[in-house]
């Protein structure tokens, strides 16, 4: 697996807890409740998946 | 080997900020903050952590799988939890301003109960009493004697009975004769822990008495005073019945005040939520911040109504006004009537006399009463205008809008005129002058339905509605 692969990985969590993150901020606010909007968190996911495996189908690994 | 991450210390460090705040800042509400902001605490987590791996990548450190581990989610959905049953908790009122208000009446120690009396004979047909109760209810009711006579109970919470005993020696009750007052006093704040000890009395008294009532936290009820009856309380329920004298209310909060029958003039003042006044001999004013209902009828002398967003002067309510947030609905009035609000609809039927409303954003309905008009001012900056005239009418008319149309229902000898975005209906049938003024919305005149002749003369005047029964009738328990 390539560095651009693992990178992506990495940067899965914290991106996740940010998105939860907004999403709660967005329910405090009133304007959409929490019990509505998490699919997103699952849509979110599938993105990263879909990203990885792009990223480790290709050969070339340009970590910068 | 890759060192930690930074978010552990950090998160150290804003904790013991936080609490160090809040021990120096007694403004500084924790609870209160934390329930409303804590999704930001996960959005700077998150954030902080792409920082990092981004950074460890760059130095080619080896990056953990997923950026974070189990026990960083554990501690994520931890934060989930606590916040989001934290900010319900706070919807639903569990912590008040100025913090967590711990619930500390029920949880701590058993419960003692002690009974109340005291006797104060030979005060005279009308005594001025003075009742000093600071935590529990009141119930004042005058009756045909000279006497006042005090039942009650007192209830402590304690550890032990012997320190119940102890707090129920230090705060004594006492009826005690300063000058021509008469004080009726619990002496709840000697007790050593004030929050623990509370009163509720019933006070029987000559009927000719005034009233003076001063607490901090308890419902006040009177019924059957002729003289001025006079409460100041943090936070109270009010209920007065049939009063001869003046009635004043000060509180810091309340969820009711209640004044029917009153013979003099009605004073209310402060924040809370609900008012009733009914059958108000003498002029009445409200001052302050009123969230719930306020409901007035029958009200006989000059009522003024005054908040930080409407001021409303009415001469006389024969009918009801019905006020709350965002309506104003007034049947059965007579002029002079002036309205200010920033913000409410305004619905007005069967009323006499002059009109006069500014409102900045709100529909104004007016259907005056099929006796002669008098002189009307309506104007709104932003809200529909409806005039629902009997046939025949009298009056002397000239509306404006400067941004929609008018619609005129009414007909002849009306006649409306557009010019391009703006329009103006105008017309005489000889009588007192009519202006309606809308700034952006719609006019619309139009004559009385049979639906409008029929409802005014149809509903119950008001006198004939019985008072209701105080909400929560005083319990006299002896132990």
């Amino acid at each position: 697996m390539n560095s651009n692969a693992l990178l992506i990985r990495a940067l899965r969590g914290p991106l996740t807890l940010i998105l939860v993150g907004t999403l709660f901020a967005i329910d405090h606010t009133g304007a959409l409740s929490f019990t509505k909007t998490w699919p997103v968190i699952i849509i979110f996911l599938g993105v990263v998946k879909l990203a990885e495996r792009s990223m480790a189908g290709t050969t070339q690994g340009g970590a910068q | 080997m890759r060192r930690g991450s930074i978010v552990g210390p950090l998160i150290l460090i804003v904790i013991g900020l936080i609490f160090l705040l809040r021990n120096f800042l007694p403004e500084f509400r924790m609870m209160d903050l934390l329930s409303l902001y804590w999704p930001w605490l996960l959005i700077a987590w998150g954030g902080l952590r792409v920082v990092e791996v981004l950074n460890w990548h760059q130095k080619g450190q080896l990056v953990p799988r997923g950026g974070m581990n189990g026990g960083e989610w554990a501690l994520v959905i931890f934060i989930c939890l606590f916040g989001s049953g934290m900010y319900a908790a706070r919807n639903a009122n569990l912590f008040r301003a100025g913090g967590l208000n711990l619930p500390n009446w029920e949880i701590l120690g058993e419960r003692f109960d002690f009974s109340v009396t005291g006797t104060q004979p030979g005060v005279g047909k009308t005594p001025r009493v003075l009742i000093d109760n600071p935590r529990g209810s009141a119930r004042v009711i005058g009756v045909d004697a000279e006497e006042i006579r005090v039942t009650g109970t007192k209830t402590i919470r304690a550890l032990t009975l012997d320190d119940a005993q102890k707090e129920n020696k230090s705060t004594n009750f006492e009826i005690v004769r300063s000058g021509d007052q008469i004080i009726v006093r619990t002496n709840l704040e000697r007790a050593s822990n004030a929050r623990q000890v509370q009163a509720e009395l019933e006070i029987l008294v000559p009927k000719g008495s005034s009233i003076e009532s001063r607490g901090r936290f308890g419902d006040v009820d009177v019924e059957n005073i002729d003289g001025t009856v006079e409460i100041s309380s943090d936070n109270a329920g009010v209920r007065m019945s049939n009063i001869g004298g003046d009635a004043r209310v000060d509180l810091r909060k309340s969820d009711l005040v209640r004044i029917l029958n009153a013979r003099g003039n009605v004073d209310i003042k402060g924040r809370g939520q609900d008012i009733e006044l009914e059958n108000i001999a003498g002029v009445a004013a409200v001052n302050g911040q009123y969230s719930g209902e306020m409901k007035f009828r029958n009200l006989t002398k000059p009522f003024r109504f005054e908040s930080q967003n409407t001021s409303l002067r009415i001469d006389r309510i024969e009918g009801e006004v019905e006020l709350m947030q965002g309506r104003l609905h007034g049947r059965k009035l007579i002029g002079p009537i002036q309205i200010n609000s920033k913000s409410k609809d305004i619905e007005l039927s069967d009323f006499t006399g002059s009109v006069e409303i500014d409102v900045d954003r709100g529909d104004v309905q007016l259907r005056p009463a099929r006796t002669a008009l008098g002189k009307i001012t309506a104007r709104t900056r932003s809200g529909n205008a409806e005039l629902v005239l009997p046939a025949g009418a009298k009056l002397d008319l000239k509306a404006e809008v400067k941004r929609g149309h008018i619609e005129n229902d009414y007909g002849a000898p009306f006649r409306v005129n557009e010019d391009g975005r703006s329009a103006t209906v105008s017309g005489s049938t000889g009588g007192p002058e009519v202006r309606v003024d809308v700034d952006r919305g719609e006019i619309r005149l139009r004559k009385w339905t049979n639906e409008d002749t029929a409802t005014p003369p149809a509903a119950p005047t008001a006198p004939a509605r019985p008072p209701a029964a105080p909400k929560a009738p005083l319990e006299i328990t002896k132990q």
